[in-house]
């Protein structure tokens, strides 16, 4: 208090000029703990980064908690103090163009409450949802491994979550609209019971919301898995169309839909048989749908056919047992596809067998001497007739995942690159994009030297397609100077960077430029 | 369009009647008398705590050491201009008001901030200090000795150290301690109160400050009043100070690059659009946060007083129009080599596009905004950037040209950044004359 005092005095002693001035910043007055922090997106683009802090405490059960926003480029939007219980969370954030949406956890009472802020900071809509399903442990960490925690943004006009009461058998779907003020909620509980289901967001418009719905059927080693679309009225949530993507023996998991004039243009991953959670993908599916869900035109394209001139490939493999495993599908601005993916295969290493016959004593869910071998990226640019038309391997750092617990380890390559993934141990990371879709970037973790006589360092990477070209650039995750660095997705062509300096008890946050 | 070249040709007529001994000035940023200065200093401190108690002089002294070592810092770090010409012309401009007001030269000191802020200020030892950017806006000499008039009118009236005393007065004082220890005490609300307290106390030191400029403002006067300047014009000041923030540009980017024939991509200009979160101030918070009343109501009083007591004098005392433009342009070019050496590479590029526009064959300019564009490729290509240009922002000024250099910095690709250098080295290297070492760096770089 004192220091902040005779900051304050400092501030006093010069007559700052004969021009015009005005001061708006206040700081906090005392130390902060900060709650959360996280990325404002619409959809694919960074919009912004949101801290949230207790501020102060109102009651024994109410706490003030300060809300801060700063835009894409590290510039202060602005502050909003909220009321709320003890235990809460701001788990995720998003902008549609209009309004943000802030998705908050209770863990105490186990409610995920969607307020909406106009840009006047003012809260325009709400909607509350008490969640029944109590994974073991409780906790919101465990909650969101089930349900995404992103807020996914209509079309500029609304946001969309999702909830499980049930994950085996039942999700709901949330909407909220800040300008129309419509706030509904749809449980969606299809006929038969399943392991697990899944909703993934496909795409809105004000007309409809579709949701990629995977379910695994049940059954101790059943792996069979159903696919389908759920579309509903943006309106009032009630049910347009539940479309299944089994079309003969073409298996189709949903990536993207597109709104066309007339009709959605649904791509997707296709598979020759049922179990797509543990085989790769035979190739593409392009599937085109009227607005009532009627089947207009499909196509299907093997990997083999399409990808082969570019990368031999052979019953699903690559040269060598590799395999690709695909992370994204994005649509271009210039109506092409771009998928990107990654090279693994399935390996064993020495120090992994010896760990696995020494844990085999302990535990059985201990590391077995399985784990996955990461390669190159690979990024292909795909007409929607499910054509290659350009492909390139991004080169990237020979790396492996961590090992796989022993009860899983035998399962298939392609269901370890799934697990792989959801583990979070794969080098992908994430899809970006600007506002007209003009720059898309995919961007990876590498361990490589980033010159011929320099160390191996972990590498930040990105790749970029703009004007029909590929390109990518590396930067190391640490700054060399700093004792602790963390990176942060950023606007399309850059990366944040956080760096603590211990000595000089010093945090810098900056917005490197990459160069492709 | 056309009115562009008009105003560049306006600007080029009046700097090339003054500045055709063009580029090389001898200027100095060393200070010869810092031993000097710091006793003054000192001496000062001394004097301003010996009416004080024990504690208060502890605390007062600590403060003001912090001001002084960053002063004296500034002056070592080449922070103030000490050139054979703006500087004597300046502070003969100073010395002459003081010698008028029979004020003991002694008790002040004058530096020239190399800031390409438009602004004066003082401290309470009696320095008073002119920005660089101040000049830009000046007029007359006139003009320039109110603004004096009014900082020595601060000095005069001890704002500085009033404002720190009554401040420590009142943070030591018991009802204060009281307030804060009570608010301490208590279980909830302990943050949101002591904000509120520190909040009252800057909104009533901001409204304290505005009556100490309505103060300044009169005391200048009559100081004015005791020199041979001309009151006629001077009430201008504010609004060429009101006008400062929307200064206008000598040459937009879009002409800089049809100049120099580069191809633009239209998406680097593409508006932001702005967001926001929480509305704009209320408009009474706002005017209770400003240090200063409007720029409207101090003309109106200003010309009030010179309206109904009007002051017959000259509008330039101890120089002329001539010396003026000199120092403007001195001004200019030192502004910017400021912010080279302040490593900011992003405001030193827009500040050489501006330069060159109005000395369109200047050999320096040109090779500076060569050196530039080279540093900022060989900055993108180590993926540090971020040290030598400030982030975009967005703006509701379309005028804002800085704003759209930013938005271009950070858009480019590093391919067309170093098009655009080999563009402009083609153009103009009959008048570059970089060194070897750039030549090399660029030649790096296209390779």
């Amino acid at each position: 208090m004192r220091i902040k005092l005779a900051i304050m005095a400092l501030m006093l002693l010069s007559f700052k000029g004969f021009g015009q001035d005005a001061s708006k910043a206040f700081d906090g007055v005392k130390d902060i703990t900060l709650r959360n922090i996280g990325v404002i997106k619409k959809n694919n683009v960074i919009e912004g980064y949101f801290s949230f802090y207790e501020f102060d405490k109102v009651d024994r059960k109410t706490v003030l908690y300060r809300l801060n926003l700063v835009d894409a480029n590290l510039n202060d939007l602005g502050a909003k103090d909220i009321l709320g219980p003890k235990e809460w969370e701001l788990v995720s954030s998003g902008f549609d163009g209009n309004n943000f949406c802030f998705k908050f956890w209770d863990e105490k009472t186990k409610t995920i409450e969607l307020k909406v802020y106009d840009q006047q900071a003012k809260e325009i809509s709400s909607s509350t949802i008490k969640v029944n399903y109590k994974p073991t442990g409780g906790d919101y960490q465990k909650y969101s491994s089930m349900a995404t925690p992103e807020i996914n943004i209509a079309n500029n006009n609304g946001f969309v979550d999702y909830v499980f009461n049930d994950p085996n058998n039942a999700f709901i779907v949330s909407y909220i609209n800040g300008n129309t003020k419509k706030v509904w909620q749809q449980t969606y509980e299809p006929e038969g019971k399943s392991k697990v289901m899944i909703p993934g967001y496909l795409n809105a418009n004000d007309d409809v919301i579709l949701t990629g719905v995977s379910r695994v059927e049940k059954g101790m080693y059943n792996t069979k898995t159903d696919h389908s679309i759920l579309a509903n009225s943006t309106a009032d949530g009630h049910v347009l169309f539940d479309m299944s993507t089994e079309f003969g023996d073409n298996h189709v998991v949903p990536i993207n839909a597109i709104f066309e004039k007339d009709k959605i243009v649904i791509v997707g991953l296709n598979y020759k048989t049922a179990k797509t959670y543990t085989t790769a993908p035979d190739g593409l599916a392009f599937i085109e749908v009227d607005k009532q869900g009627k089947l207009l035109k499909s196509n299907f394209k093997t990997f083999e056919e399409s990808l082969g001139k570019y990368l031999p490939i052979a019953d699903h493999r690559l040269q060598d047992d590799y395999y690709i495993y695909i992370h994204d599908i994005v649509r271009t601005k210039n109506n092409t596809n771009i998928v990107v993916a990654e090279k693994f295969k399935k390996g064993t290493d020495a120090g992994g067998i010896a760990m696995a016959a020494f844990s085999a004593f302990a535990r059985s869910t201990a590391g077995g001497p399985i784990k996955l071998q990461l390669e190159n990226m690979v990024v292909m640019e795909i007409d929607m007739d499910g054509n290659v038309l350009q492909a390139q391997e991004i080169p990237k750092g020979k790396t492996s995942t961590g090992h796989f617990p022993s009860y899983i380890g035998l399962m298939s390559p392609y269901l370890l690159a799934m697990a792989a993934e959801s583990w979070g141990w794969m080098d992908y990371m994430y899809t970006l994009k600007n506002e007209d879709s003009s720059e898309l970037t995919f961007s990876f973790i590498d361990h490589d030297k980033l010159d011929a006589d320099a160390k191996a360092t972990d590498n930040f990477g990105q790749i970029k397609y703009k004007d029909g070209k590929f390109s990518s650039d590396k930067i190391p995750i640490k700054n060399e100077k700093a004792d602790l660095s963390h990176l942060f997705p950023a606007k399309a062509g850059y990366v944040m960077q956080f760096n603590y300096f211990k000595k000089q008890k010093k945090l810098t946050i900056n917005l490197i430029k990459l160069n492709n | 369009m056309y009115i562009s070249l008009l105003k560049r040709a306006f600007l080029f007529a009046l700097f090339a009647l003054f500045g055709l001994c063009a580029t090389a000035q001898s200027n100095t940023y060393l200070y010869t008398n810092i031993e000097g200065y710091q006793a003054f200093l000192a001496q000062t401190a001394l004097e301003n705590t010996s009416g004080l108690n024990k504690k208060l002089q502890k605390q007062y002294s600590k403060i003001i050491e912090e001001k002084n070592s960053a002063l004296i810092k500034q002056l070592n770090e080449k922070g103030f201009l000490f050139d054979t010409q703006a500087y004597p012309y300046l502070n003969s401009i100073l010395n002459n008001i003081l010698e008028k007001n029979s004020l003991d030269k002694s008790r002040y000191h004058f530096f020239i901030d190399r800031s390409a802020e438009v602004n004066a200020y003082s401290y309470e030892d009696g320095t008073v200090i002119c920005d660089l950017g101040l000049l830009g806006i000046i007029e007359n000499e006139d003009q320039l000795a109110m603004v004096f008039c009014h900082e020595l009118g601060h000095c005069l009236l001890q704002h500085c150290n009033k404002a720190i005393v009554a401040q420590l007065e009142k943070l030591n004082s018991p009802e204060f301690l009281a307030r804060v220890k009570a608010i301490k005490k208590q279980r909830y609300g302990v943050n949101t109160q002591l904000e509120g307290l520190l909040m009252a106390d800057v909104f009533d030191r901001r409204r304290h400050s505005r009556s100490q400029e309505r103060a300044a403002d009169s005391l200048g006067m009559i100081l004015f009043r005791n020199t041979g300047y001309s009151g006629k014009n001077v009430a201008r000041l504010f609004d060429l100070l009101d006008s400062a923030e929307n200064k206008t540009t000598a040459c937009t980017i879009k002409e800089f690059f049809d100049q120099e024939k580069m191809d633009l991509d239209t998406g680097w200009f593409k508006p932001v659009k702005q967001m926001r979160f929480g509305g704009n101030e209320k408009k009474e918070t706002a005017d209770s946060l400003k240090t200063h009343p409007d720029c409207a109501s101090r003309k109106a009083i200003m010309l009030a007083s010179f309206n109904d007591n009007p002051k017959p004098g000259a509008e330039f005392v101890t120089g002329n129009i001539s010396r003026l433009s000199a120092i403007k342009r001195i001004a200019l070019f030192d502004e910017a080599a400021y912010s080279k050496e302040k490593d900011n590479y992003g405001f030193y590029l827009y500040q050489l596009i501006e330069n060159d526009a109005i000395f369109p064959s200047d050999n320096n300019i040109k090779t500076a905004i060569f050196e530039t564009l080279v540093s900022l490729c060989k900055y993108q290509r180590s993926h540090i950037l971020y040290t030598v240009v400030n982030s975009p922002y967005a703006t509701d000024d379309d005028k804002d040209e800085y704003a759209k250099l930013l938005q271009l910095l950070d858009r480019i690709s590093l391919d067309k950044l170093i098009r655009i250098t080999y563009i402009y080295y083609n153009n103009n290297k009959a008048l570059i004359t970089a060194p070897k070492q750039t030549i090399n760096d660029y030649n790096t770089l296209n390779n």
